[in-house]
């Protein structure tokens, strides 16, 4: 069973100087029903011409996308805006009708199907339920936190009982415990109601928090592609490694960061991310280490991660010896299952 | 002296008031429509059609360009054609609203252009049809700007319709001028100036009101 496949999809734009962009370069993808996919990628990478493409709101130059086993390609315009109907979009502002009350903004896309109004009625009570969004109703968007700006075009996105959500940077414009809350919803979303759902982002912290699987866009094509335990633990591409490690960056205390350094030099020790599922322990692996290949560690951090419904250990240690035996270290922990990445180099505060 | 003075006033306030409602009415009437074509056949908009968007915008550019007076001469036939005579209060319309809803239209557009484009990929997104794209996503959200753009426009109707009355249309122009002016009646003169300034006071009360209303 597929909801979202897409096939070759290429996606050009030409420029008023008649030059073209190719965005994206023949994207094979495949998403499937009651998963949450994200598409992760820099800026330009072609997330959003991608996602667009998959609505229709863009013309895809060659390719197909097909949801729910009817390629878009083949509809005309009023089966299009049909199909529109079935797949809900959301966006990183929002783009709530100001003009309209939040109930009214739920309403919107039940009114363009001509539902009676006492099944709207109906139907957004549900839905601002469902969002946490009970008492609002009367509000206008206005007077709404960004966070309940987001819910509300959650609500209407849902309003039509879409088979497919599309979110293109989502929290992007929210702060963390806002896009904290706002994940959570679409993770419960996703599982009572059983939505497909397909985001774009540009943060590992969303692919992490709600994520089955994930792709990685660079330059208009999809590099890695994986489920999100493994991408974790096993990052094939350097541009993989390189999102983990800026992620990791990103978790750091502030003090080691300002201390990090890229290169060695004299009197540096490379600093060790280590991750592993759940159950390995950690204190044989350390007290191995030690023994075992003459290094010396100091532990920095440990602690526990959720990488959506699973717990992952993580620890960062400071490992000083030889290069031999750093080499050796590194290979008894891959054969343990350990992730070991070198995110760079502390200095010693001598 | 005093009472036919009051009873020419009011009679001249009234046909303005009718010559800028009429004209006001039938400018957002032929204006909206007007504005809303300019826009959506714009290139790489919704009926994109360059050759009538360009057709339409000189035609409204054309109606901007002449100066009204020359507007109320040059429409005399077409007004004898439409009305049967070109003198009167029901004579001054047809060239109240050839002048005013050019501007109308680019009033319109231009407010309609100013709405987020997120709200139109909204709408896209969410199937709306051409149709229920513009009178449930772009006009709800252009309104407070239309209205202040109208008010403008019938304040510049109550400034033209005193023109028209110069010339045989009634109204407190042609009061102010044959009564006031040519007879040196200067308290009707200075009346007719003062239920003019109350007029355009009331009007921008009225929009300003409105666009507030509408402004969230
Ligand atoms: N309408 C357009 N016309 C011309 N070029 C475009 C258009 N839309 C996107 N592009 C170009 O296509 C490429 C991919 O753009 P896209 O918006 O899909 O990237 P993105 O990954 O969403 O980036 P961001 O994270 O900045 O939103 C970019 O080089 C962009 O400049
Ligand atoms: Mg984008």
């Amino acid at each position: 069973m597929i909801m979202i496949e897409l096939r070759e999809l290429h996606k050009q734009y030409s420029l008023p100087d008649h030059t073209a962009i190719e965005a994206l370069k023949g994207i094979n993808l495949t998403v499937k029903p009651g998963e949450i996919f994200g598409i992760i990628g820099e800026s330009g990478a072609g997330k959003s011409s991608l996602i667009r493409c998959v609505n229709g709101l863009e013309t895809p130059n060659a390719g197909q996308v097909i949801i729910n086993g009817q390629d878009l390609m083949q509809l005309n315009k009023p089966q299009l805006r049909q199909m529109r109907r079935n797949i809900g979009m959301i966006f990183q502002h929002f783009n709530l009708l100001s003009s309209r009350t939040v109930y009214e903004n739920i309403a919107f896309p039940l009114e363009l199907t001509k539902t009676p109004p006492a099944v709207i009625a109906k139907k957004v009570d549900e839905l601002m339920a469902l969002t946490g969004l009970s008492g609002h109703q009367h509000h206008y968007t206005h007077e709404l936190s960004g966070g309940q700006k987001q819910r509300v075009a959650i609500a209407r996105a849902l309003a039509n009982q879409p088979l497919v959500l599309l979110s293109d940077e989502a929290t992007s414009a929210l702060d963390p415990e806002t896009t904290h809350q706002i994940l959570q919803l679409l993770k419960k979303i996703n599982a009572e109601l059983g939505l497909t759902i397909l985001l774009i982002t540009h943060e590992m912290g969303v692919i992490k928090e709600i994520c089955h699987r994930l792709a990685i866009l660079e330059h208009g094509n999809i590099i890695e592609e994986a489920h999100v335990l493994d991408f974790f633990n096993r990052p094939q591409t350097n541009t993989a490694k390189r999102f983990i490690r800026d992620f990791s960056l990103h978790e750091l205390p502030e003090h080691l960061r300002a201390r990090l350094i890229d290169k060695k030099i004299e009197g540096a020790v490379p600093l060790w991310r280590l991750s592993f599922l759940g159950d390995a322990a950690e204190s044989p692996l350390v007290t191995h280490l030690i023994r075992h290949f003459s290094l010396s560690l100091n532990i920095l951090q440990a602690r526990i991660e959720r990488i959506r419904d699973k717990t992952v250990g993580v620890m960062l240690l400071e490992v000083e010896g030889q290069p031999e035996d750093l080499l050796s270290g590194k290979q008894y922990l891959n054969e343990k299952e350990v992730h070991v990445e070198e995110i760079g180099y502390v200095q010693f505060a001598a | 002296m005093f009472n036919s003075l009051l009873s020419s006033v009011l009679q001249s306030t009234l046909e303005t008031i009718y010559m800028v409602a009429i004209s006001g009415m039938l400018s957002i009437l032929g204006g909206l429509p007007l504005g809303v074509l300019l826009l959506i056949t714009a290139s790489g908009r919704e009926l994109s059609n360059p050759h009538l968007h360009h057709a339409l915008s000189l035609m409204v550019d054309i109606g901007r360009a002449i100066p009204f007076i020359i507007l109320l001469v040059i429409l005399i036939p077409v007004t004898r054609f439409l009305i049967g005579t070109a003198i009167g209060t029901n004579a001054a319309i047809v060239p109240l609203c050839i002048g005013a809803i050019p501007f109308v239209a680019r009033i319109v557009e231009n407010a309609l252009k100013a709405v987020d484009a997120g709200l139109i990929e909204a709408g896209h997104a969410m199937g709306t049809t051409t149709f229920q794209l513009i009178y449930k996503i772009l006009i709800p959200e252009a309104r407070a700007a239309i209205i202040r753009g109208i008010t403008i426009t019938l304040i510049g109707l109550v400034g033209y319709s005193a023109m028209a009355g110069a010339v045989g249309g009634g109204g407190l122009g042609s009061l102010a001028i044959n009564e006031g002016y040519q007879r040196f009646n200067f308290p009707v003169l200075l009346a007719t100036v003062m239920v003019l300034i109350l007029f355009v006071y009331i009007i921008q009360w009225v929009g300003d009101w409105l666009a507030k209303k509408w402004e969230h």
